[in-house]
C-alpha cells in the first residue's frame, strides 16, 4: 500500500530537516515556513524558535495595530506563538503558515479587546454604586506630542471600525491591508476561493468606508 | 459586465491585485458606469487613509514565550479529533464555569468598588492592587498583574505600599515577562523614588546592575543567557559559549553560577558555600572554553575572598585570571587582587 501524499511530504521534509541539521545543528534558517511548521509538528523545538524569530515582528505589528497598546501587543504576540505551538497539529500544509499564524494573532487581539471592553463595562457599572469615577478604566499608553496624539486618534478610530467587521472580513482585511498577503494565500488560509476573498474584502472596505468615510477629509485638512 | 460582478474587482483593484484580463474588463466597466467609478475612488481613499505602519518590535519574544509554554506544560496534542472532542467539550465547560466563577469572585481588578472597600477597612488602594497582582501572578496572568501595579503606583505614588508594589512590578517584568527594557526602567524608578526599599533588596540591586550593563548591547547577552538556560541539548556547553561571548559581565557571572548548578544539581541549593565552591571548581575543570575557565576562576576567587575569607586561595585563582589572554578578565583579576591587598 502506498503512502498518503501528506505522509510523503512529511517524510521529505523530515529528511530535509535532518540534512540541514547534519551540516549545522543550530542552522534551520534555509527551511521554508511550511517545512519548519511540519518539523514542529514532528516535535522539533528548534523549528519553533526559528519561526518565532522569523515572524515575531509581524505578529507584534498586527497585535499593535489592532490594540494600539504596546503592553497588550507584546502579550498577544507571545500568546499567539504559544497557541501556534499548541495548535500546530491543526495547521494544514496546503495553507501558508504565516497566514495561519496571523489569523491566530487577529483572533487573540479581538478576544483581548472584548475582554477589556467587558472589564470597562463592569467597572463603569460599579461606578454607579460608588464615588470613585473611572480612574481605573484601562487607558492606552500615554501619548505626548501633537503628532502622536493625532496618530493615536486615527488608530483608535480605525480599531473601533474594525470591530464592526465580521471575523472573516476582519481577517481578510488585516492580512491584505496590513500584511500584504496575496489573495490566493488568504483564500488558502480561510478555506475559500479567491473570488470569495475579493467579495469579503469588498464588504470589509464598504463597512470601513461607512465608519471612516470622513477620515481622509480630516487628514487633508490637517 | 454587471455592477454586482464588479464588486470583488473593485476591492482587488484597490490593492492592485487584478490580473491583466480582469483589469481590462474592470476598466471597460468603469468607463461606462459612474456609480462603480465613484465606489472605486471612495474605497481607495478609505484604504489610503488607514495607516499601515506600526512601531518596530524592540525585543526577542522567545524567552517569554518559552516561559509561558513551560508554565502551561504545553505539548503539541496529537490526539485524534474524534477522541478529543468529548474531552475537549468537557474541558471547555470546566473552563467556562471557572471563568465565570473567577470573574465573579477574584478578577474584579482594582476598581473603584474595591478601592472604596479598601478605604473602609483602612487598607491602602495600592495594597489592594498588590493583593490582586499576587492573585493574577498565581494564575500566570503576568501582563494584567503588571498593568494593575503600574496603574496603582501611578495613581498613588506616595501610598505606603507603593514601594513594595514597584519592586514587585520590576520583578514581574524581569523574571516572569522578560520585558528587559521595562524591567530596567522599573528598577531604576525603584532606586530613584523608593531608595530604602531598593537598598534593602540585594536582588533588586543586582538586577539593575545586570540590566544596565546588558542594556548597552540591546539586552543581547541576557537573551543569549535565556536561550542557553532553555537548552535541553548540552546546556553546559551553551553556557560556556555565553561566557565566551560576554566575559567579565554580570551575565557571564550568572552563566558561571548556572554551570556550577548543572554540575551539582539540586544539591547546590541545599548545600553551603563549600558545596558551591566545589561545584564551581568542577565546572571549571570540565570547561573546554579557556575564557569560560578563567571566568570560573574569577568566580571561585570571589567565593574564597568574600565568603570564605581565604585570601591565599583567592590569590591563586585571581593569578590564573590575570594570566588570561582576555583583557577584560585580566583587568578584573588585577582589580580583585588589589581589593585583597587593600584589605590586608
Amino acid at each position: 500500500m502506498g503512502e498518503s501524499p501528506e505522509a510523503l511530504v512529511n517524510l521529505l521534509v523530515r529528511e530535509r530537516v535532518l540534512a540541514v541539521k547534519k551540516k549545522d545543528v543550530m542552522d534551520v534558517t534555509p527551511l521554508s515556513d511550511s517545512e519548519l511548521a511540519l518539523a514542529l509538528k514532528g516535535g522539533d523545538e528548534g523549528a519553533f524558535e526559528e519561526l518565532v524569530r522569523r515572524h515575531q515582528g509581524r505578529v507584534y505589528a498586527v497585535a499593535y495595530r489592532l490594540t494600539g497598546n504596546r503592553e497588550d501587543a507584546l502579550d498577544i504576540a507571545q500568546e499567539s506563538f504559544v497557541k501556534a505551538y499548541r495548535k500546530i497539529h491543526a495547521w494544514q500544509p496546503h495553507g501558508g503558515f504565516l497566514a495561519w499564524l496571523l489569523r491566530l494573532t487577529t483572533n487573540q487581539a479581538i478576544d483581548t479587546l472584548r475582554r477589556r471592553k467587558r472589564q470597562r463595562h463592569d467597572r463603569l457599572a460599579d461606578d454607579r454604586h460608588g464615588e470613585e469615577g473611572d480612574r481605573y478604566v484601562v487607558v492606552s499608553t500615554a501619548v505626548d506630542s501633537a503628532r502622536e496624539v493625532w496618530a493615536h486618534e486615527i488608530g483608535e478610530r480605525v480599531r473601533a471600525a474594525l470591530t464592526v467587521l465580521s471575523k472573516t472580513q476582519r481577517t481578510v482585511f488585516v492580512l491584505r491591508h496590513y500584511e500584504g498577503l496575496q489573495l490566493s494565500e488568504i483564500a488558502d488560509e480561510i478555506g475559500c476561493t479567491v473570488g470569495s476573498v475579493k467579495v469579503h474584502l469588498f464588504r470589509a472596505l464598504k463597512k470601513l468606508q461607512k465608519q471612516l468615510g470622513d477620515l481622509h477629509e480630516v487628514q487633508s485638512e490637517r | 459586465m454587471r455592477c454586482r460582478k464588479v464588486r470583488g474587482l473593485i476591492a482587488a483593484s484597490v490593492y492592485g491585485d487584478l490580473t491583466r484580463e480582469e483589469q481590462a474588463a474592470f476598466e471597460g466597466h468603469l468607463a461606462s458606469c459612474p456609480a462603480c467609478r465613484n465606489e472605486a475612488a471612495a474605497l481607495s481613499r478609505v484604504t489610503a487613509a488607514i495607516p499601515v505602519e506600526a512601531p518596530p518590535l524592540d525585543r526577542d519574544l522567545l524567552p517569554a514565550t518559552w516561559r509561558r509554554l513551560r508554565e502551561s506544560q504545553a505539548e503539541p496534542i496529537r490526539i485524534p479529533w474524534r477522541l478529543a472532542a468529548p474531552a475537549g467539550a468537557f474541558a471547555v465547560f470546566l473552563v467556562l464555569v471557572s471563568y465565570v466563577a473567577i470573574n465573579r469572585s477574584e478578577f474584579k481588578g482594582v476598581h473603584p468598588r474595591n478601592a472604596a472597600v479598601a478605604r473602609e477597612d483602612e487598607i491602602s488602594p495600592v495594597q489592594c492592587a498588590l493583593d490582586e497582582a499576587q492573585k493574577l501572578r498565581q494564575h500566570h496572568d503576568y501582563t494584567t498583574a503588571y498593568r494593575t501595579l503600574k496603574q496603582a503606583i501611578e495613581e498613588y505614588p506616595d501610598d505606603a505600599a507603593a514601594a513594595e508594589a514597584q519592586r514587585l512590578r520590576a520583578d514581574i517584568a524581569f523574571s516572569l515577562l522578560k520585558w528587559y527594557p521595562e524591567a530596567y526602567e522599573d528598577y531604576d524608578l525603584l532606586a530613584d523614588r523608593y531608595p530604602a526599599v531598593f537598598a534593602s533588596s540585594a536582588e533588586s540591586i543586582h538586577r539593575r546592575d545586570l540590566l544596565a550593563e546588558a542594556r548597552e548591547k540591546d539586552y543581547a547577552s541576557l537573551h543569549a543567557l535565556d536561550a542557553a538556560r532553555r537548552s535541553t541539548d548540552n546546556k553546559f556547553a551553551q553556557l560556556e559559549n555565553v561566557i565566551g561571548r560576554y566575559p567579565g559581565t554580570f551575565v557571564a557571572s550568572s552563566a558561571a553560577e548556572d554551570m556550577a548548578r548543572v554540575i551539582a544539581g539540586e544539591d547546590m541549593e541545599k548545600g553551603g558555600v563549600s558545596e558551591r565552591l566545589d561545584a564551581m571548581v568542577h565546572a571549571r575543570d570540565k570547561c573546554r572554553n579557556t575564557i569560560a575557565k578563567r571566568q570560573l576562576d574569577l568566580e571561585a576567587g570571589h567565593i574564597y575572598h568574600r565568603e570564605m575569607n581565604d585570601p591565599a586561595k583567592a590569590r591563586e585563582c585571581y593569578g590564573q585570571v590575570i594570566a588570561s589572554d582576555n583583557s577584560v578578565l585580566a583587568r578584573l583579576g588585577r582589580q580583585s587582587l588589589a581589593e585583597i591587598d587593600a584589605r590586608e
